[in-house]
């Protein structure tokens, strides 16, 4: 019974066709902003303006990470391995450990942006981070583990058909598909990171200045990158 | 000698495929495997399993060191010539 539902979900050979390996690399291209851009609008970092645009920014990749996921590539991910042959059973597991790869790699440069940005703050932003914006890191998190391995796939696979392409002078950039998968990612990673970490700061800073709310008279001065300094003086000019 | 192998297996399935007049569907249906592999293999991206070397050298009844070699396979030219030297000597 299960070995006729996998079925359907089998690979056709114009599913590795030079074009829709193609079509599928543009609309990874458009559907990785998808989930940072929506964590950025439920953040609250972007004025009200921005906020609408961004969301149907947002909105639109969405529609482009739904078309992956239903594509039969997408697809032989949850295949069990006894309803795929070697090839893709090897491609599946390339394709996570390459996930795993980048993901190790992203936590290692995170861990560090925040040690860092606490030695400058000389307070631990991890450690004030709100529930919210725990929750969008691990949001993102999940939506990458699972993306990744798709877009290791869809990047790093050459079309079946792209032999005569190469033959006729094209498909050069077929030879570091992997590369400029990976800096896809990373641009759309530490631009995504910049922002959030910003917010964290941000917001830990706001905190700061509302300590004073008991208080008549706030002083926000900056300071460096991004200590900001709050003094509290009340009626008695303490 | 000692050759230095670079992660390559070379194969002649292409070469035999096509001299038989097989698509890459008839060949991956007759050895159990998806037309990609076959596809893969054929181009060299890919390194088929011991089983499956056995059984598409099998299925072209031919020794698996005529089909996969860690070494590129010679012409079919250099090898008649090397045969008609052996022959000679």
């Amino acid at each position: 019974m299960f070995a006729s539902f996998f079925k359907i979900f089998e690979l056709k050979e114009k599913d590795l066709s030079r074009n829709a390996l193609l079509r599928f690399r543009i609309f990874t291209i458009l559907a990785i902003p998808a989930f940072p851009l929506i964590t950025l609008v439920e953040l609250g970092t972007l004025s009200d303006g921005a906020k609408d645009a961004v969301m149907i920014a947002a909105l639109i990749s969405m529609v482009f990470f739904v078309l992956i996921g239903l594509s039969r590539i997408a697809n032989r991910f949850w295949t069990p391995n006894r309803y795929m042959d070697e090839w893709e059973v090897r491609l599946k597991q390339s394709s996570m450990s390459f996930a795993y790869q980048l993901i190790l790699i992203a936590v290692v440069i995170s861990v560090i942006v925040f040690i860092s940005i606490d030695w400058m703050q000389s307070e631990a932003v991890l450690l004030n981070l709100k529930a919210n914006q725990m929750f969008w890191i691990f949001a993102n998190l999940f939506v990458m583990i699972i993306f990744l391995p798709l877009i290791y796939v869809i990047w790093a696979l050459r079309a079946i058909d792209s032999d005569d392409a190469r033959a006729k002078g094209g498909g050069a950039w077929y030879k570091k598909p992997g590369m400029i998968a990976a800096a896809l990612v990373a641009v759309c990673f530490l631009s995504f990171f910049g922002v959030f970490v910003a917010d964290a700061v941000h917001d830990m800073n706001y905190d700061y200045a509302a300590q004073c709310e008991s208080s008549r008279v706030q002083s926000v001065t900056n300071k460096g990158l991004f200590k900001v300094d709050v003094e509290c003086f009340t009626n008695e000019g303490e | 000698m000692l050759y230095i192998y670079n992660n390559m297996i070379h194969n002649r399935v292409k070469l035999l495929r096509t001299e038989r007049g097989l698509s890459r569907k008839d060949l991956a249906d007759a050895v159990g495997v998806n037309f990609q592999t076959i596809g893969y293999l054929e181009r060299g991206d890919y390194n088929a399993s011991l089983e499956l070397a056995f059984k598409i050298a099998d299925y072209f009844e031919l020794p698996i060191d005529m089909v996969f070699s860690p070494r590129p396979f010679k012409s079919m030219a250099e090898e008649l010539a090397e045969l008609k030297a052996k022959a000679a000597k």
